[in-house]
Formats: structure tokens, sequence, C-alpha cells
């Protein structure tokens, strides 16, 4: 059997995505199957790892080196991809966006580990996209610590791919940066939503995709479940310093410091922890339940490793 | 790509174009909410950011709310229309929604007063309403059948009663 990497895999799926749509002539996509290969990560898959605190920056170091340590994850000249919430045009201490210092922290320690570029992008919902950069602190936090902070406003930001387990959806697009990337970081907020109860870790991948309004019209959290067959970060990082109890996606609402960063391979067993969060259990929330069943990771929590630091 | 795949593409371009040239032709009129949007200056030297209106009707409000767009169908929207205006490096969003009913945006405005812990009032001019200053500014208001918001990313000092002159001109629009 051959064992794809995660950008192989991604490149694949893109290139067979660009010639279904293309009508099998020549196209980037397809040409994008034929990225050289990159080494695989490796984190244990069944392991969380869940920093308390109260130093936002320091929390996710901690969560990421009870992981192994970013090193194993990022190699020297590698491309990597950071994808926040940076949706909304609010402050930080609504709880609608990503702690800027988780974003800052993550790009950090990238570098440390020589990472050759760091993109962090996100399909902004607000606009204009450079104001919402700037007031969510995401631009200055990730320039400051080396990266490039893009918000994604064009059709053209965004590559076709194949969703061949989709039950709602069979193709879709994603960010062509992260179909490009060596490393593909999530990095969600933990918040309440008024369309799936939660957004955590997969609802955050919406935002790799361009028409988010097709997914509303069809069965949102279907659509979720089945993006994350395809669309499988490297490592999520989930930001719950400050949550978002009420209000949610955008707020303002109420917010509660639960002064926690969570971090893992697993995408399902992040988000299975994080409603844990908002006392409720991953069987209250649709995409994790569907996700879990359709094979994308483990929701019940008795069956993962979870580190505490 | 080969000669084959050329002609495709170049027949789609056309067919495109030729599609794109017919509906623009028949481009339907501004939705009526949309002209209750304060101009440039309406409030002093504030002038609308381009490519930031925004328009959603029905399972559209959702390109306004995202995720959140149910809330707000629910209570109420029929359509709602957005957009950014700037001053030098001050920046204020309003939103102007089309309620079912007088009654409808009054509730929703009593619903958010009820969520941002505080109460509604009559505002002289304008209608019912309330501001906020944390996490940041924003003002919300009934105005007849219409449920407005003015967000301020700017020191509260300032913005609060610039919030109100937006909302003035609103008022204007709709009683025009």
């Amino acid at each position: 059997m051959i064992k794809l990497d995660r950008r192989e895999f991604l490149g694949a799926i893109a290139g067979l995505g660009g010639a279904l749509f293309l009508g099998g002539c020549g196209s980037r996509e397809t040409q994008s199957a034929e990225l050289p290969a990159t080494r695989t990560t490796k984190y244990a898959d069944n392991t969380l790892a869940v920093a308390s605190g109260s130093d936002a920056s320091a929390l996710t170091r901690k969560a990421v080196d009870a992981l192994g340590g970013m090193d194993k994850l990022v190699k020297s000249g590698d491309f990597v991809v950071v994808k926040p919430n940076i949706a909304w045009n609010q402050p930080p201490e609504v709880g609608a966006t990503t702690n800027p210092e988780v974003v800052g922290e993550i790009v950090r320690m990238c570098k440390e580990c020589g990472a050759g570029r760091i993109l962090v992008i996100d399909h902004v919902i607000d606009r204009p996209a450079e104001m919402v950069l700037g007031l969510t602190g995401i631009m200055a936090a990730g320039k400051n610590a080396g990266a490039e902070v893009v918000a994604a406003q064009n059709e053209s930001d965004f590559s076709r791919v194949e969703i061949a387990q989709g039950r709602a959806i069979k193709s879709d697009t994603c960010l062509k940066e992260i179909l490009k990337a060596d490393v593909f970081i999530n990095a969600p907020i933990a918040k309440t939503h008024g369309a799936t109860t939660l957004t955590l870790g997969m609802k955050n991948l919406m935002g790799c995709i361009w028409d988010r309004q097709s997914w509303h019209r069809s069965k949102l959290d279907q659509c979720i479940a089945d993006y994350a067959t395809i669309i499988r970060p490297d490592l999520t990082i989930l930001d719950a310093n400050r949550i978002l109890l009420t209000g949610g996606p955008k707020g303002p609402g109420k917010t509660k410091a639960v002064g926690k960063v969570i971090a893992g391979v697993d995408p399902v067993a992040v988000d299975s922890y994080g409603a844990g969060l908002f006392e409720m259990s991953a069987d209250d929330i649709s995409h994790i339940r569907l996700a879990h069943e359709m094979g994308v990771g483990e929701m019940d929590l008795a069956k993962v490793t979870i580190k505490n630091v | 790509m080969n000669m084959k795949c050329r002609m495709i593409a170049l027949g789609m371009l056309i067919v495109a174009a030729l599609t794109g040239l017919g509906a623009a032709s028949m481009a339907a009129p501004a939705p009526a909410v949309q002209k209750l949007l304060p101009g440039n200056n309406d409030v002093a030297g504030f002038k609308i950011v381009a490519k930031t209106l925004t328009y959603g009707k029905g399972v559209d409000v959702s390109k306004v709310y995202n995720g959140g767009y149910e809330l707000y169908t629910k209570n109420g929207v029929v359509d709602v229309v957005k957009q950014m205006y700037q001053r030098e490096s001050e920046y204020a969003e309003v939103t102007v929604h089309t309620m079912k009913s007088t009654k409808a945006a009054l509730d929703f405005v009593n619903y958010w007063a009820k969520q941002r812990e505080t109460k509604s009032a009559a505002i002289a001019g304008i209608g019912t309403g309330f501001s906020v200053t944390k996490p940041s500014v924003m003002s919300y208001y009934a105005m007849g059948k219409y449920f407005v918001t003015v967000s301020a990313y700017y020191p509260a000092e300032k913005s609060v009663k610039e919030t109100a002159a937006f909302a003035t001109a609103v008022k204007k629009r709709i009683k025009a």
C-alpha cells in the first residue's frame, strides 16, 4: 500500500478535482499533485495535550511541547500555513476570533524550527479585511513573530477539491496555500455558534472554502464532517483562553475565562474535548458525531490519552 | 494544453462573456433597504469604504452573519444590508435590517438590550434604542419596521455621539 503524506494527499485531491472541473485539460491543479514529497510528522494520533493557566502564549507552547514539541512537525525550510479564526471585525476580548497571542506563539515556534515561510491566512467575512486583520490583533501578532498575514478575498485564492466520502458535498474548494503547504496548523477559538451550537476545530475549516453560503443552504453539520474527511490539519491548536458562551459566532456576548489551550492531531478528539468546556458532550454537536461516524477521528475521550500540563 | 482544449476554453469564455453581458443588462434594482444606508459625509468626514456593501435576504442573511444568521431570521429579519464607513483611521459600520413588523423591530432591540445587560429607551428623532461601549462601541435602534445597528471602531468619547449621527442619517432616509 502506498502511503501519501499530507501534501501529497491534498495535492492529489486537488489534482483530481481540477481535472474533473476543467474537463481533463492540463491544469495547475493537476500539476499540484506532483509536488515534491515531504516527510510526515509525528505526534501520537490518540493524544491530546491540555495546557491550563493564564498566559495564552505560554499555554500554547506548553501544549505543543507536551505533544512532543513543534520540531516534531516543522522542519527547516518548511512552508507552514496557520489558519486561525479571523472572520470578524471584533477585538480579541470579544472571543469571536483566535487570541492573537496564541497565533503569535505558534508562528514563533515554527520560526524556531527553521520554517522557511509561515503564512497566517483566513477567509475573512467582515470587511474591509485589512481592518479585520488589524482589529483582531492578528496582523500585528503574526507579523511581529515573523509570518505573512493575509486575508483570502478572491475566488482565485481557492482550488477545487474532491470529497470522495462526502455525503452532502462531493466536491468543494480549499485555500490553495493550504494545499501547497508542508505543514498545516488549524488554530480555532472555542465559541458558541447559532447554527452548529459550537464552533471548534472542524467548523473553523469552513474558513478554507470560498462559498460558505452553499453549506448554509445544505446540511451544514454534514458538510463540516464531509470536509473534515479530506482537509486534515497536521495539528489543531484550540484556543480556549476565553470562550464565547453566547452571541456566537460573531458576538459580542458573554465570555468566560477558561485559561486552556488544547493541542492534538485528531480533530474529532480536540473538538470533543472542546465541547466539554461548554458543559456539552460531543454527542450534542452533530458535526462532531458525524465526523466520528465517518472515521475522521475519535470522539470518545475515554479512548484518548490526555496530557494535562 | 492541446488545441482541442484551447478551443473548448475559448468557447467557454465566449459563453461566459455573453451570459455576463445579458445579466448586466437585466441587473436588478438595488433593494429598498440599501437606499437607507447613509451616504458620503452624511456624518461629517465619513466616506463609504469601497467593496464593503453586503446584502442578504432569507438564508442569504448568512452573508452578513454567517452561522449566526438564524437568530436574525427567527426574530423577524427579512433582509439586511451592511456597509463600512471611514474617516482617516476611524471606522464605523452601519447595518440596516428590514423586519417583518414594527413590533418585531422593537422586540429585537429589547432582545439585544437584555443580551447586553442594559435597557432600551426612546431616543428623540431616532426611535428606540441603546448604546454600549464595551468591548467596543455599538448602538442598536428600532426605527419603525427597521432594526439598525451602528458599530464604531474608535474611542468611545467621540464615537458614541457619532453612532447616533449615523442613526439619524438612516432615520432621515426612512422618512424621505
